[in-house]
């Protein structure tokens, strides 16, 4: 397969996904578009060290991840420059929307965002993963960690962030 | 509520598409994006190119100024350990903007942090393979040309004393430099250090 027509499928058949991977780890609207142009140009740039043979999906997963990890940083240097709080106002991630963007399609599901963006960075790559239907076995391969820890990250992670939606935990992170 | 149930939900939301992404007005499509990217790699590698054209020019003007005829052995010698800071200099500067040095994003991401952390610290441990011996040759070049200067005005007794200073003073400045850089690097990248270092162990934490 040529390297465009891989990136053509990339975009055609993960875009949203990747797209919602940059959701689960980044709140600000302009920054997520930000990280996911981002991760379109890595999947550009990586092209040539890809792996034959490989799967794309886990492959662009994984830039998708590693892209948003190293946005948080990225955008960290960009707020400690312009003196900016190092953390983000707590509320709605939808709330930096600019008007005319479409609205999220559910009240829930940003309130999900909002809990999950108060995870741990691992907890959060592994249920942004879950989100997407990935089985333990793939997400392990995606994020390095054992497929025992995936699970277990997960049945953590879904009773916390339901006991965090049902207001039960305020003072996680 | 059940994360589960809102599974279903969060596969409402779409990517934006790729015009209202900042690629510049043309981008429409997947083709366009990739004439984009195209345009984009040839454009840096021009300016690679370019940067590697004004190395190659200063270098030639430092080796000019190394090769310039002078009768003290001492002098010369001092010169060239320069030009050869410089040259080594060049060549990390090159290594570090080719694709050697390129970040890795499709690894998994605890080695990709790990790489992260390693790029944020203050010294690297394998820094000092190549810091520590170019100080050296740096002082040793710039003793050799003090030196020089200073047998023309002063009687060779006192030869000792300006070594000891010399000596003294150099690594003074390395000092300083260090503290200085060290001060710099903690305000700088300290917190997003210990940030780096933090996911790490929340990575590598085996549950």
């Amino acid at each position: 397969m040529d390297n465009e027509k891989i990136f053509r499928d990339s975009i055609r058949d993960y875009g949203d996904r990747l797209y919602r991977i940059c959701c689960c780890h980044i709140r600000d609207a302009e920054e997520r578009k930000d990280a996911y142009q981002e991760t379109l140009v890595h999947i550009w740039r990586g092209l040539s060290s890809f792996r034959q043979g490989a799967q794309v999906s886990s492959w662009a997963y994984r830039i998708a991840v590693n892209t948003c990890l190293d946005h948080l940083r990225k955008s960290w240097r960009r707020k400690r420059i312009l003196g900016t709080r190092l953390v983000a106002d707590e509320g709605d991630p939808f709330d930096a929307v600019p008007a005319g963007a479409p609205p999220p399609p559910d009240e829930r599901v940003g309130l999900l965002y909002a809990c999950i963006d108060r995870l741990p960075p691992a907890d959060r790559t592994v249920i942004s993963l879950y989100l997407e239907d990935l089985s333990s076995e793939e997400i392990g391969g995606i994020t390095g960690l054992t497929e025992g820890n995936v699970r277990t990250r997960i049945h953590r992670t879904k009773a916390l962030l339901k006991s965090m939606m049902n207001g039960e935990n305020d003072g996680h992170r | 509520m059940d994360i589960d149930e809102l599974k279903h939900e969060t596969k409402k939301i779409k990517a934006p598409d790729l015009g209202a992404l900042a690629f510049g007005g043309s981008v429409r499509t997947a083709d366009g994006l990739i004439d984009e990217l195209k345009r984009r790699d040839a454009a840096e590698k021009k300016k690679l190119r370019r940067m590697m054209v004004l190395y190659g020019v200063v270098g030639v003007v430092f080796v000019a100024f190394a090769l310039r005829g002078d009768s003290d052995p001492g002098v010369l010698l001092g010169r060239w350990l320069l030009a050869s800071i410089y040259a080594l200099v060049v060549v990390l500067a090159a290594v570090k903007s080719s694709g050697l040095a390129k970040v890795d994003y499709a690894e998994p991401p605890l080695a990709f942090l790990r790489k992260a952390e390693r790029r944020y610290r203050f010294i690297d441990p394998r820094e000092y393979f190549i810091m520590v011996p170019g100080l050296a040759v740096a002082g040793l070049a710039g003793w050799l040309l003090a030196a020089s200067g200073f047998d023309h005005i002063a009687h060779r007794t006192r030869a000792t004393a300006f070594d000891i200073l010399y000596v003294l003073g150099f690594l003074g400045l390395c000092a300083f430099g260090l503290i200085m850089t060290r001060k710099d690097w903690k305000r700088e990248k300290g917190a997003l250090h210990a940030r780096l270092k933090r996911a790490i162990e929340d990575f590598a934490r085996d549950d």
